[in-house]
């Protein structure tokens, strides 16, 4: 079956799925982008599906920002959720205000 | 933009007439809201807090009270004290009274000898208010009178991706025309805070959105909470939301694009025109609660997975980009942006049917959780009652 995922900006390593996805799928991304992806993994509706192969610790984008880090090696084509990114610590301080800016 | 609403002596107009009857205290509510039962045309609060609390604690109670009293919505208000409370009905009536010329009446249960007798006479009172009120007509008001609180809850993965963003546009919208919004929910700016303290007006403002953040974490972490730990919600991530960041990256869209002129503490009321941030938990009810106390008339709030909530004082307008929770919750849901998802019609027309629908409500039009008498409130609290 061919399913339409969601990637919003052009670093993003994952895409959002319009439906549920079943393992052999072809998921296939929205304009602009067009890439079709085989799926590996059951995802439910409105989850993610990585884009890329992502090794543990890996940064994971979406939005076109670092959303948090991989805890487990996951497949392009596999299901990123909860259960396999880790969100990070902020550094605040290093976030205020910068006169050069 | 003009709205149809009522014009107040001072300050901003309301979208709403409603007599208020206040609480002063926990164990005023239930009298409140048998007065508020005997008269049509008037509402009440069910609050938790205003005894027994820390210094903390009981500022913030007497900002909800007052900014619910003068909030533009309330024609006028019926107090209902205990006797005992930290700060008795005299005194609230006395501090709203400074900073308003609406009407409003006092009364207390122990002076007056229970429940009975003090309903006796304070539904007389609110009678004679639903009567003026009654009289009061709609009139053209300029959208810069407007100020819309924002706010998401039950959020999925569509929330960032349909309601959020089109919610945004029609912000900028409404800004360019002169109207304020007020963003809250500090928890769901973390992992966000650097992109939105990138709309900030001047420096003190850019620090303060970062300084919230950080003061939020402190805090949670100092009661021995990651807030990692609850964010995001369980259905959060059952709707695909894995990290604070991811949510918090979605969240922050519906606060459009606009710079950032102001950020206020809990329940305060804005000094300044524009895009203003309120320091909230993300607790829905608690974050409604205190923007309106700062003075909202309209809360816009985007869902994926649905939810009820309202407030007895201010309409609340439910938008959601995800068509299943639209139609398999229309008795809560108001307004169907899904279309931008599947393509159907574009962002900016989502943020079209958004801006018509807050308009409609502005000038009359019930929200599904007016209709039902929704009447959620919650203090937040900062401390252990004593």
């Amino acid at each position: 079956m061919e399913i339409q995922a969601i990637r919003i900006d052009g670093n993003d390593t994952v895409a959002t799925c319009m439906q549920n996805v079943q393992i052999g799928d072809h998921v296939t991304l929205l304009s602009p982008y067009q890439e079709t992806i085989l799926c590996c993994t059951a995802i439910p509706a409105w989850h993610k599906i990585a884009l890329v192969d992502i090794k543990v610790g890996d940064a994971i984008y979406k939005y076109g920002e670092c959303i948090g880090t991989a805890t487990e090696v996951i497949e392009k084509g596999g299901w990123v959720s909860h259960l396999n990114v880790m969100g990070s610590d902020r550094q605040y301080d290093e976030e205020l205000w910068q006169e050069a800016l | 933009m003009q709205f149809l609403g009522f014009k107040r002596s001072e300050g901003r107009s309301g979208v709403r007439n409603h007599v208020l009857v206040l609480p002063t205290c926990g164990c005023a509510s239930e009298t409140a809201r048998i007065v508020a039962n005997q008269v049509q045309g008037t509402v009440n609060v069910i609050i938790n807090t205003g005894c027994a609390d820390v210094e903390a604690n009981t500022d913030l109670t007497q900002r909800v009270l007052t900014g619910f009293a003068l909030n533009p919505n309330v024609f006028g208000v019926v107090i209902i004290g205990l006797g005992c409370e930290t700060v008795g009905h005299t005194e609230l009536r006395q501090k709203i009274q400074k900073e308003t010329s609406k009407p409003v009446c006092s009364f207390g249960i122990q002076e007056e000898g229970g429940t009975l007798k003090t309903a006796a006479k304070a539904v007389s009172a609110a009678r004679e208010l639903v009567s003026q009120a009654s009289m009061q007509q709609r009139q053209w008001c300029d959208v810069s009178e407007l100020l819309l609180g924002l706010e998401c809850g039950g959020s999925d993965a569509t929330s960032g991706l349909a309601a959020n963003p089109a919610l945004g546009l029609c912000c900028d919208r409404l800004i360019d025309e002169g109207a304020s919004t007020m963003l809250s929910e500090t928890i769901e700016f973390i992992g966000a805070e650097h992109i939105l303290a990138k709309r900030a007006a001047n420096k003190e403002v850019h620090d303060q959105i970062i300084g919230i953040c950080k003061a939020y974490e402190e805090h949670l972490a100092s009661a021995g909470q990651n807030c990692r730990a609850g964010q995001p919600t369980p259905g959060n991530k059952e709707g695909g939301l894995s990290t604070l960041e991811e949510k918090s990256l979605g969240c922050i869209k519906k606060g459009g694009s606009r710079p950032i002129v102001e950020v206020l503490q809990e329940a305060m009321r804005p000094s300044r025109q524009g895009s203003v941030i309120m320091d909230t938990p993300g607790y829905d009810i608690a974050s409604i609660t205190s923007m309106v106390a700062g003075g909202c008339q309209l809360v816009a709030f985007t869902t994926g997975r649905g939810t009820p909530t309202g407030i007895a004082l201010a309409p609340v307008l439910k938008i959601t980009g995800n068509r299943e929770t639209y139609q398999h919750m229309l008795d809560n849901m108001d307004t169907d942006v899904s279309g931008i998802i599947g393509g159907e019609y574009s962002l900016e027309d989502g943020a079209h049917r958004t801006y018509d629908d807050i308009l409609s409500v502005c000038n009359g039009m019930l929200t599904k959780a007016e209709a039902f008498g929704f009447s959620d409130v919650c203090i937040d609290h900062v401390c252990r009652f004593v």
